[in-house]
């Protein structure tokens, strides 16, 4: 699709000014003047922002002024999103967000989250973890913990212990017996081949080697 | 200005109004004004186990509702000098008052009273939250049973939702020959799951009963263990470090020659 040398895209915050930078410098100016003229004041008033991935400030102001002339107020806050996937890509990290729980969830108590959450702190009996994704407990869970509720099957649960607790991942219930009583380590419930079995992630993680 | 107790459990028949009894005779034994407060209103216990059943002439619905002062409904106990129960109204529901009426209500005992204790009804409803409206401590009643601990433990989560923070245990009919045994929870298996300051432990003891049917305290019956153990509980409450009696029956000789001579 060939790209004009200025186009300009109208967004919540204000107006955006994309200039096909590949292009002369003087035909993006004359393009934006001859816009400009054309446009009879119509954007008079209106804040703007100019993108375009080659150009030096002292284009760029040089591009605000004309602009200026014509009423408009530079405004560079407005954002393109465009612009802000490129920046995105690369400053994402490896990881997913979560609810964090400071403190013990007692007799009654219930948490339900969209996504994964983390308590710092036990789970009593009669307390109740629900969540679309993994559940990290740092503390005992002798509760109710229903991880990947609405069908995430590749949802953990993670605890420093267990005890009773009763647990299901993706509608899938553990068995009471496959709970392991005790483990010098963390536990994690997974699914595997529709059973949820448990391991110790020291093993795996850790000391691969082992 | 005193403060304002709260004695509550969740599961009924665990010992809160014995403890409420106890607690305030003692304290009262100590020196100390103090006012119980029946708030299990509908279910009037406390005047029984105080033994002032006979003396009751307004209760704490007339209060609130109007028809008397405090004063007027504050009923003195003949044995303990600068102990008073407010008692509870038989013939009306826990809706009879509001937790805003409770709270006034505490505010105007506080500055007559050393110590307010409130006896709280079981459960989680209208009466437990009109019980801890104007209480600014708590004191959990519980027994070594599962499903008392479980009630305990919601009780705390609701205190702590309530801004009531670090609530007190007393574990109440202990019988330590069946702990020993791993018939019974022991003192450390509920700690660990309730996770909360133990104020004191009451043994299993004959002595209440006969106590509440006369009602006069246990707490001040010299030689039961029960008594012993209220007292103890009385001078924590005062500040004081007083260290967890022994429950083992026999003390700890007589355990050692036992289990010498195989019989333990
Ligand atoms: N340590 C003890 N040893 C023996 N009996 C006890 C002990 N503590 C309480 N009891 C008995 O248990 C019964 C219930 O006690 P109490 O009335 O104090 O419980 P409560 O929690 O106030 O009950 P409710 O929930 O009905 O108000 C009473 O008959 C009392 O005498
Ligand atoms: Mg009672």
């Amino acid at each position: 699709m060939p790209r004009e040398l200025v186009s300009i895209k109208g967004t919540r915050e204000g107006l955006v000014i994309l200039l096909d930078s590949t292009r002369e410098f003087e035909d993006i100016k004359l393009h934006l003047k001859r816009k400009m003229e054309s446009s009879r004041g119509f954007f008079r008033g209106a804040r703007f922002a100019v993108y375009g991935q080659a150009i030096t400030g002292r284009q760029r102001s040089e591009l605000e002024n004309i602009c200026r002339q014509y009423g408009l107020i530079p405004s560079p806050e407005i954002s393109w999103p465009l612009e802000k996937k490129v920046e995105q890509i690369k400053t994402v990290l490896p990881g997913e967000p979560a609810r964090l729980v400071q403190g013990t969830l007692r007799s009654g108590q219930e948490i339900r989250h969209q996504g994964n959450v983390v308590i710092i702190g036990n789970i009593h009996p009669g307390a109740r973890v629900v969540a679309t994704g993994s559940v990290i407990i740092m503390g005992c869970c002798r509760g109710t913990v229903q991880a990947g509720a609405e069908g995430n099957t590749a949802a953990t649960i993670t605890a420093l212990k267990l005890q009773a607790a009763c647990l299901s991942i993706a509608g899938i219930t553990a068995s009471p017996a496959a709970i392991p009583r005790s483990s010098l380590f963390p536990i994690t419930a997974r699914l595997k081949g529709g059973r949820i079995i448990f391991d110790s992630y020291r093993h795996k993680a850790i000391y691969p080697a082992f | 200005m005193g403060e304002v107790i709260v004695v509550t459990s969740g599961k009924g028949g665990v010992g809160k109004t014995t403890t409420t009894a106890n607690l305030g005779a003692g304290l009262a034994a100590h020196g100390h004004r103090v006012a119980l407060v029946d708030a299990d209103i509908g279910l009037r216990n406390l005047d029984v186990v105080l033994g002032l059943e006979n003396r009751i002439v307004y209760d704490i619905t007339d209060v609130t509702g109007g028809h008397c002062r405090l004063r007027q409904a504050l009923i003195k106990d003949k044995r303990f000098e600068g102990l008073f129960l407010l008692p509870a109204a038989q013939t009306k529901d826990k809706t009879a008052v509001s937790p805003d009426q409770m709270k006034a209500l505490c505010e105007e005992l506080r500055q007559e009273f050393d110590y307010v204790i409130i006896d709280c009804p079981a459960g989680i409803e209208q009466g437990f939250r009109n019980a801890i409206a104007g209480a600014d401590k708590a004191i959990v009643v519980t027994t070594p049973e599962v499903a008392a601990v479980r009630d305990a433990d919601r009780i705390i989560g609701l205190l702590e939702a309530s801004e009531l923070r670090d609530p007190k245990l007393i574990i109440n009919r202990i019988r330590p020959r069946m702990v020993r045994h791993g018939d019974m929870m022991s003192i450390e298996d509920i700690i660990d799951i309730l996770a909360i300051d133990l104020l004191g432990v009451v043994p299993e003891d004959e002595a209440v009963v006969i106590s509440t049917n006369r009602g006069e305290p246990v707490v001040q019956d010299e030689r039961s263990r029960s008594g012993q153990a209220y007292r103890n509980i009385v001078r924590r409450i005062k500040g004081e470090q007083v260290p967890m009696m022994k429950l083992e029956e026999g003390g700890l000789m007589s355990r050692f020659l036992r289990r010498m001579m195989g019989l333990s």
